[in-house]
């Protein structure tokens, strides 16, 4: 059952951010609703109004030029990220995450700025953005800022968004030989909510030196985190198979998972050590031969 | 292709496999028209021993036809328990207990009435009486003690569903929380807290064992010879236990009931997608002090039953509503969360095993202590400790048995039927003990156990004959679609670094003896017919087979025969629909009745042909008479004999009472325990990866011993569900708490069933005809079966794989990576 709350629906992005200017601190905004929605029936939370954007056509911008890089609308569907062959050649590590977040129906449902905004160490989409580089890019009635991702999540579920501001859109930068990776770790195949998650980015130079290298971890922290002794493990280095697994042991020990009934830290660590070394190893073939997913 | 064993070929473990076209085309042609991918032509295997069946002369029996549910189901016509709704109907919501275990101290329930909308709230206080169908322990809401989290405390009726639940959040009760006890073992140490303080003081069962200041509300035992000299005697001993986590039924309908009480006709009815609506009218009368034939129930279509359906559930509290809202219909649909948490399950157990063999591989001896977890009721726990226990004596044939099977309370979810009514649990532990005393005895497992099964004539355990055992057939099947001959079951590692290796299980279970069941038939004068009858239709395909049955016996197209809606007021008494039972027992009845039809069409026959009814006789639809003069039945309609005469009702009735032999109390020796046992075996190929313990299923194969099959699809379908079903208890479900009994993750994220992205594996299945002599047609139950085996064919593949045995289900990867690490290959995963 769900609690009684007024129901704002903007015609437009200015309406959006003038009533959000005005009493934003009541407002709770929706876009898929798949998270804000489950969580209020299950009666973890309730607000005085939710203001549903999910028909903005301004948020909803997806294009990507070569130099430039891509612009995600805050709308745009885990199924269009999915879909898209843009981002399955450029930018695959994102189109694997997407690809696996909940049920189909909530992948036609749910959104990027919904999974940002949401802010849980294990959504799909925010370690693939880690290593890519992300940008958030919000507004407000103040104008724009320009946060990068990893500078965005101020705690578990929190992020540094104020109660004025929207999430407009994700900028990645054109990543050119930069080639990534996730893995998802679940119990079951679909529908689960990842147990543990590795993301990896780099470029091999002429020398076949590993460059630009990003790791992150998915539930592994309050936060979606950057697992930066990992990355300078394998930086400016020959990526052997000796020093993937050097990046999975640091990994391993600068993430900070913890025990809950769904699953120990101890075994959380064990894990990392497989998957991160796999994970790097994907986004390392990949750069080799220039290409995304295939 | 069809599974052929000549009787020549009795002993080769390869058996021959040859092609039937007559069973291959039909196949083919049902898979061109039904976009089934399930049902390849290569799934189905069929032995050829009774020349019958599809390769028979049966005009349906054997053939896969097209379901009698099929239709209304797919196209949302179908009505599921929640469809229920009627003019000036009240929705119900329930307040549930947060504790465990607790002392109701007061209730406040001012504002919950005051929310506008609410018609009736009611406490424990109001809703005298207690129901159990073997200890009368439990009451429709709780009185003065909760005994787990998510007991039903506080009813409420209101004009819609949204003050319902409204006034739910407004209840206050006060509570004195007391200490609970979650574990089925712990529970029975001297000095656990008592879940109820003393059995006998509640009505109870005739033959009732439970123990009074214990958790302990039944006992089972079964004695077999000596064990303690065999286990002195024997080459090899080998000592563990085991424990199976509870599991929920997921079903996709959630529990849901309507209730309505008529004051002109002082009638109660329910609307209930119940799986047993005459044992639910009995209890629910004796709780409320009604005549049965004031009780109604009307069975809606069961949108998944499981067992979950077979108990009353929620049933009494729409009663106890509706008894207090007289003339207006009461609906509750409970939601996914209140399901998990006050729904029913299968409890965990705790299972201590000692097995024994000797050198040249010939089972000793064999002691298992069962502790069921019965939850906070003792429910239908007796049962599964009696039909469980008489089964435990396993598919092997041990001369020294010893079982003590305790059904214990606990302060968790209370237990109820399960598909597979605890054997799927004793199997994972004494088929996990196989594997060990093979591998301690160097032999193949497949050699050792077929060692040691039962054959046709064998004297079981508790001293029967066995009759048409397929367990040898069921095992080299399941060994030859696996593979298992070329050896390479044993562990091995791939290129990329994952270690594979096969496993498999046997399966025995038995239908719950004596029952009974009833069938009327109204034969129609264009040769239709409608079948009454009261076996529930929950997907198993009942309402698909009871016609193949009656359409087969009169010689009439299968098209011809319906089933009319189960309703205590209309449709005849039967059991319950569990226990793999109605395929043979309905189908039983169905043919009699049937034969009372063909009695009668000889009579009117007789009359209007002017003949002697000596000389009238049926054969395979057609009546023939003197002079030539004949009816084919189907074709009645074209003539007049049913013309103003005796209207045409064929009655059928089936009990095996009188086959049964009541186990004696001690030893449970019984030259008749069940009216038919049911055989099986299963193996399969996994992988684990040795850095993470996640596994993967390669290959499945599952052989079952169908008797006859009287609907091919059916019989696959319902095998690869079971196997689906199996596959995920062993690798994903468990119902978890804390230390005081609360719920964890009630909720289908967190119980994690199985997708169909789970079941990317091919399931290659065997149907193994081996008719059985109670039926006309050899039909042997084939619902719960093949759920038996999966867990313990797919954790022995594992252990074997890990080179370490794992002692628990479900093989969570942070067990299976524990067994790599403590493992003899753990230097390879490094």
């Amino acid at each position: 059952m769900l609690p009684e709350f007024d129901l704002l629906i903007p015609k437009t992005l200015d309406e959006a951010l003038t009533t959000l200017a005005e009493r934003g601190n009541e407002i709770k905004v929706v876009a898929g609703g798949t998270d804000v929605y489950v969580s209020m029936h299950g009666k973890y939370q309730s607000f005085p109004a939710i203001m549903d954007i999910k028909h903005l056509q301004e948020l909803k911008e997806f294009s990507f030029a070569e130099g430039k890089g891509a612009v995600i609308g805050a709308l745009t569907t885990h199924h269009t990220l999915d879909r898209s062959e843009i981002i399955r050649a450029h930018y695959p590590a994102l189109q694997e995450g997407a690809s696996q977040v909940g049920s189909v129906q909530i992948r036609h449902r749910g959104t990027i700025g919904g999974n940002i905004c949401n802010a849980v160490p294990s959504a799909d989409t925010l370690g693939p953005l880690l290593v890519l580089d992300a940008k958030a890019v919000t507004i407000s009635q103040q104008g724009r800022r320009e946060i990068p991702l990893k500078d965005f999540f101020a705690g578990p579920k929190r992020t540094v968004i104020r109660a004025d501001e929207l999430l407009e859109k994700i900028l990645l930068p054109d990543n050119e030989s930069r080639r990534s990776a996730y893995i998802k770790f679940t119990r079951r195949n679909a529908m689960d909510l990842a147990l543990l998650g590795a993301s990896a980015s780099l470029r091999v130079d002429e020398d076949g030196l590993a460059r630009d290298v990003r790791i992150s971890l998915t539930t592994c922290a309050p936060t979606p985190m950057r697992a930066l002794h990992a990355e300078q493990v394998l930086e400016g280095k020959i990526p052997s198979e000796k020093l993937l697994k050097e990046a999975g042991l640091a990994a391993s020990r600068e993430a900070s998972p913890r025990t809950s009934w769904r699953c120990t830290e101890e075994y959380r660590r064990e894990n990392l050590k497989a998957i991160v070394p796999r994970v790097i190893a994907t986004a390392l073939a990949r750069a080799r031969e220039g290409v995304g997913i295939q | 292709m069809t599974y052929k064993k000549s009787d020549q070929d009795q002993t080769s473990a390869s058996t021959k496999v040859k092609t039937t076209t007559d069973l291959e085309s039909k196949l083919k042609q049902l898979a061109a028209s039904v976009p089934l991918s399930s049902i390849g032509t290569e799934d189905v295997y069929v032995d050829q021993a009774g020349k019958v069946g599809v390769m028979g002369n049966y005009q349906t029996v054997g053939h896969p036809e097209e379901r009698k549910d099929a239709r209304e189901k797919v196209t949302g016509e179908a009505v599921f328990g929640p469809d229920v709704e009627f003019p000036n109907m009240l929705y119900a919501a329930v307040y549930h207990s947060p504790y465990a275990h607790a002392r109701i101290l007061s209730y406040d329930l001012e504002d919950a009435k005051a929310v506008e909308g609410v018609v009736c709230v009611l406490t424990g206080k109001d809703v005298p009486g207690r129901f159990g169908a073997f200890i009368a322990d439990q009451s429709t809401l709780a009185v003065d003690k909760v005994r787990y989290n998510g007991e039903p405390v506080v009813a409420i009726a209101a004009e819609t569903a949204h003050a319902a639940k409204e006034a739910v959040q407004k209840v206050k009760v006060e509570y004195e929380e007391l200490e609970a006890v979650t574990d089925p073992y712990e529970a029975m140490q001297p000095g656990a807290p008592l879940v109820h303080d003393n059995w006998s003081g509640y009505a109870h069962a005739a033959d009732f064992t439970g123990r009074d200041g214990t958790n302990l509300c039944d006992y089972f035992p079964l004695r077999h010879g000596d064990v303690e000299k065999g286990f002195e005697e024997a080459d090899i001993v080998v000592e563990n236990t085991y424990r199976t986590a509870g599991v929920n039924h997921s079903t996709i309908e959630l529990h849901v009931a309507t209730a309505k009480f008529d004051i002109a006709k002082n009638r109660l009815t329910i609307w209930s997608p119940t799986q047993s609506p005459f044992m639910i009218r009995k209890q629910l009368a004796g709780l409320l002090g009604l005549k049965q034939s004031e009780v109604r129930i009307v069975c809606t279509y069961i949108g998944g039953g499981f067992g979950g359906k077979y108990e009353i559930k929620i049933e009494p509290i729409v009663a106890a509503l509706a008894m207090h809202c007289q003339g207006r219909a009461v609906r509750l649909v409970y939601n996914r969360h209140e399901d998990y948490l006050a729904g029913c399950v299968r409890g965990g157990t705790v299972i201590k095993i000692k097995s024994a063999c000797n050198r040249d591989g010939k089972m000793v001896a064999q002691k298992i202590e069962n502790y069921f977890d019965t939850g906070a009721y003792s429910t239908t726990g007796p049962r599964i400790n009696y039909n469980a226990g008489l089964a435990a004596i396993s598919p092997y044939k041990i001369p020294n048995v010893w079982i003590d099977g305790y059904t214990v309370a606990t302060n968790r979810q209370i237990t109820s039927a399960y598909r597979g009514f605890g054997m799927p649990e004793y199997t994972f532990a004494f088929e996990n003990q196989m594997d060990l005393l093979a591998d301690k005895l160097g032999m193949d497992p497949y050699v050792f156990r077929m060692k040691n099964i039962y054959h046709t004539g064998d004297v079981s355990a508790t001293g029967e004959i066995l009759p048409e055992v397929g367990l040898e057939k069921c095992f080299k099947a399941a060994a030859q679609m696996i593979g298992w001959e070329k050896g390479d079951w044993r562990r091995h590692v791939t290129e990329d670094g994952k270690w594979r290796a096969k496993g498999m299980a046997g399966g025995i279970k038995l239908t719950g003896t004596p029952s009974s069941s009833s069938v009327v038939v109204r034969f129609n004068d264009d040769a239709t017919v409608q079948v009454s009858q009261s076996g529930m239709e929950l997907g198993q395909g009942a309402f698909t087979v009871i016609p193949q049955f009656v359409a087969e016996r009169l010689g009439i197209p299968y098209e011809n025969v319906s089933v009319v809606p189960v309703d205590t007021m209309y449709t005849p008494y039967e059991k319950t629909t569990t226990g793999s039972r109605v395929t043979f027992h309905v189908g039983n009845a169905a043919v009699r009745a049937a034969e009372d039809v063909i009695d009668q069409l000889c009579d009117l026959c007789a009359i209007g042909w002017e003949a002697d009814r000596e000389s009238i006789r049926f054969d395979k639809g057609v009546i023939f008479g003197p002079m030539g003069k004949k009816l084919v039945v189907k074709d009645i309609g074209k003539t007049s004999l049913m013309k103003e005469q005796d209207p045409i009702l064929g009655r059928g009735t089936y009990s095996t009472s009188d086959i049964w032999d009541k186990p004696d109390p001690d030893t449970h020796a019984s030259k008749k325990p069940t009216v038919q046992w049911f055989w099986a075996a299963q193996a399969c190929e996994v992988e684990v990866d040795p850095k993470t313990g996640k596994i993967r299923i390669l290959d499945y194969a599952a052989a079952q011993d169908v008797g006859r099959a009287i609907n091919t699809m059916n019989c696959v379908q319902q095998v690869e569900g079971a196997v689906v079903m199996g596959m995920s208890h062993c690798m994903l479900e468990e119902l978890l708490d804390d230390e005081q009994g609360h719920l964890l993750n009630g909720n289908m994220v967190d119980f994690k069933v199985a997708t169909s992205q789970d079941t990317d594996f091919d399931i290659k299945v065997a149907l193994i005809e081996n008719p059985v002599s109670d039926n006309l047609y050899g039909a042997r139950g084939i619902g719960e079966p093949p759920v038996v085996p999966p867990a313990a064919a797919i954790s022995n593949a594992v252990s074997r794989a890990c080179g370490g045995r794992i002692l628990s289900i479900p093989l969570k990867c942070e067990k299976v990576l524990d067994a790599v690490k403590k493992g003899p290959y753990r230097k390879e995963a490094e």
